[in-house]
């Protein structure tokens, strides 16, 4: 599932900004080079356990295509045209040819180009995760700082029990029940799907809000944020939860540092002193959570997009991995392993913004 | 001197625990003249930091601070009560009429932001200036304070700096708007002894500059000899001797400084000596004070069921000078 939260505390985060590129551009350059390397073997990793994976599983595709009434002799001719009766290495050779040549084969359920399914598919999941992200962040940190204020009174200890339920919330529940509430007993939101029939906007980048805009059309816009807003809230939950408590446990050590000390000894207002020198010091972890939960959910909310109806990657990877549709499960997981690496690089790159001792050791 | 600038009065700072309140500073009265220097001499936990910054007004909830009075005499001559001050005042006072430095200047410093950026925060809080106004200000300050290149070290980052150039950096931005007072915490300690003795040089050369007066803390009676012109003796959050610097290395009547003054280590002592002398035991647990005098269980005066029976007073041993002991009248050095 993406959504289990990982803990990343003190020592993990240390351990990231540790990392030691020292003061010029061309060390920078150097490090991401090293790193698109490394990208690329996480790309041949992933190919090879998936391809094998699909391959070692139960049951023939070609069967599996035909159905019941195929004959032998259709059978045959099948495997021969998907390739199937060459041995397993060979497969794989000549789908790794194929797919550095951007060809991932044919989608056996839809007839259309397999990466072009995972292409139609990403807009919806990226629109759906950065707006449950900007929800979550924009919630989340304010929350986290206003309990690390006053620890253990009230306004604390409130966030601290909802944001225990939020992170332990299995969201298939909680989409239902959002679902129920909202959306049939009170019917004020949409059950569903990404736009009502007819308002779907012409598409330009696949995101609904975007595209929308961009027709400039506000009943449409309206419209897709009213299909966002369900399926937004309830991917929040548990990122909500985590980084709510994440910002109150990194301000609650950063409060104590001593350099906290001087700034109050300065003079400054505490306005000034929480946000300008307890916030922006306890930001780094926070931004490494938040990141990371960037990666998990872009590989694929399938809950949230399973019960709201949204034809994202996650849907696309499960109803594929489903009906065996293999071209599309390899190039949907080669593309999240993709996407992901490439998140963490971005994280790690914002951290030569955040902390000047990673920017010029 | 020229008249009183600092007043303490009965100052009681506790901070609870799960076994009841412990009291760090007990009943604490000091004053500080102008361009005076006070050292505050004692071992860890004895209540020295937290007698600053409870003078800061600094001590965090749970930490209680209980005081008669703290006066100090402001810039433009008016007496307040720092003890009474509501907490948006008591910011007018930090920075702008007492500063204070740390020990440990690493830690000390915020490592997100530049040198020039943190100097530059204090003095646009404190007066109304351009931004180019105080960065110059700030260059003036670096400069003073025999900072090389003053100007390209405004954008350095803390951690690019040595140690020395980063208790420079602090001294600086603490001086940046010409405080009265300068409340000195261990500023040398975490520094080698060179660079210990050039900041300290810099410390007593800007007091003179400034007319600043200087609270320094240390647990180094060396560093204490140094510079001070007045100095108060603490020990389990009390002032146990306080004195001129003369009257007290000259002839200082209690146990506990004679201690202090033996284990404090010379040029000529060799192996030959043996080993350097130390005062025995701990500092007592605040929770578990000793019932009567609180260092007697070290000391190599005591006198069985009179110092253990009452806890001593401060008494005058000569004009300015007051120990602690029952017994000063029998100590000698």
């Amino acid at each position: 599932m993406p959504l289990e939260p990982r803990r990343v505390s003190g020592p993990f985060a240390r351990m990231r900004t540790s990392l030691s590129w020292r003061s010029d551009r061309s060390e920078l350059w150097r490090y991401i080079g090293w790193r698109l390397i490394q990208l690329a073997i996480v790309l041949i990793g992933v190919s090879i356990v998936v391809f094998f994976t699909m391959h070692v599983l139960p049951g023939d595709v070609a069967m599996l295509l035909l159905g019941d009434r195929g004959t032998a002799e259709q059978l045959a001719k099948l495997r021969l045209q998907l390739g199937l009766d060459q041995p397993v290495v060979v497969q794989y050779l000549r789908f790794v040819l194929a797919a550095a040549h951007g060809d991932f084969g044919t989608s056996l359920t839809s007839n259309r180009a397999a990466f072009d399914d995972v292409s139609t598919a990403f807009p919806v999941t990226l629109q759906l995760t950065l707006a449950a992200l900007t929800i979550a962040t924009v919630i989340g940190v304010p929350t986290g700082v206003f309990a690390s204020l006053r620890p253990g009174r009230t306004f604390d200890n409130l966030a601290m029990t909802f944001t225990l339920f939020g992170v332990s919330m299995p969201i298939f529940w909680l989409g239902l029940m959002l679902l129920l509430a909202f959306g049939a007993t009170l019917d004020w939101l949409p059950i569903g799907g990404l736009s009502e029939v007819g308002m779907e906007p012409p598409r330009i980048t696949g995101m609904s809000l975007i595209d929308a805009a961009l027709a400039g059309s506000p009943s449409m816009f309206w419209d897709a944020l009213r299909h966002l807003i369900l399926p937004a809230c309830t991917l929040a939950t548990v990122p909500l939860a985590f980084i709510a408590r994440i910002t109150r446990a990194e301000m609650l050590a950063t409060a104590t540092q001593d350099h906290v000390r001087t700034a109050r000894a300065k003079g400054l207002p505490r306005a000034r002193v929480i946000v300008g020198h307890v916030l922006r010091n306890a930001l780094i972890p926070i931004v490494t959570v938040i990141g990371l939960q960037l990666g998990l959910l872009l590989s694929g909310a399938v809950l949230t997009e399973t019960i709201f109806s949204l034809p994202g990657l996650g849907r696309l990877m499960v109803d594929s991995i489903l009906s065996r549709d293999y071209p599309v499960v390899q190039a949907g997981a080669l593309f999240i392993a993709f996407v992901f690496v490439l998140v963490n690089l971005l994280v790690d790159l914002s951290y030569t913004l955040l902390d000047p001792r990673i920017r010029r050791a | 001197m020229k008249g009183t600038l600092l007043e303490v009065e009965n100052l009681k700072v506790t901070f609870p625990t799960e076994e009841g309140p412990i009291t760090a500073v007990d009943d604490l009265s000091f004053t500080v003249g102008r361009g005076e220097t006070l050292v505050i001499v004692g071992e860890s936990g004895s209540g020295k930091s937290v007698t600053s910054l409870a003078v800061m007004g600094l001590i965090a909830p749970p930490g209680r601070v209980e005081a008669r009075a703290i006066r100090l005499v402001g810039k433009d001559g008016r007496t307040r009560d720092l003890s009474r001050l509501p907490e948006t005042e008591m910011r007018q006072i930090r920075g702008a009429e007492i500063a204070m430095i740390f020990q440990e200047p690493m830690t000390s410093l915020n490592p997100v932001y530049t040198i020039g950026e943190q100097i530059i925060e204090a003095i646009r809080f404190h007066e109304t200036m351009s931004r180019r106004a105080a960065r110059a200000r700030a260059e003036e300050m670096l400069r003073l304070l025999g900072i090389p290149e003053p100007r390209r070290r405004l954008d350095a980052y803390p951690h690019q700096l040595s140690g020395g150039m980063r208790q420079r950096a602090m001294i600086g931005m603490a001086l940046s708007c010409h405080p009265s007072l300068l409340i000195a915490d261990e500023p040398t300690t975490a520094l080698d002894v060179t660079v210990q003795a050039q900041i300290l040089e810099l410390i007593r050369g800007l007091q003179k500059d400034f007319g600043m007066a200087v609270i320094f803390i240390t647990h180094n009676l060396g560093v204490a000899a140094e510079i001070a012109d007045r100095i108060m003796v603490m020990y389990a959050g009390q002032v146990v001797e306080t004195g001129s610097a003369r009257a007290i290395f000259r002839g200082t009547r209690l146990p506990y400084t004679i201690g202090l003054m033996r284990s404090v280590p010379r040029l000529g002592l060799d192996r030959d000596s043996g080993p350097l002398p130390a005062i025995q035991g701990n500092v007592p647990d605040l929770r578990r004070l000793p019932k009567g005098c609180r260092f007697h269980p070290r000391c190599s005066w005591f006198e069985p069921g009179l110092c253990d029976a009452k806890l001593p007073p401060l008494e005058a041993c000569e004009e300015g000078h007051l120990v602690r002991c029952l017994r000063w009248r029998k100590v000698h050095a």
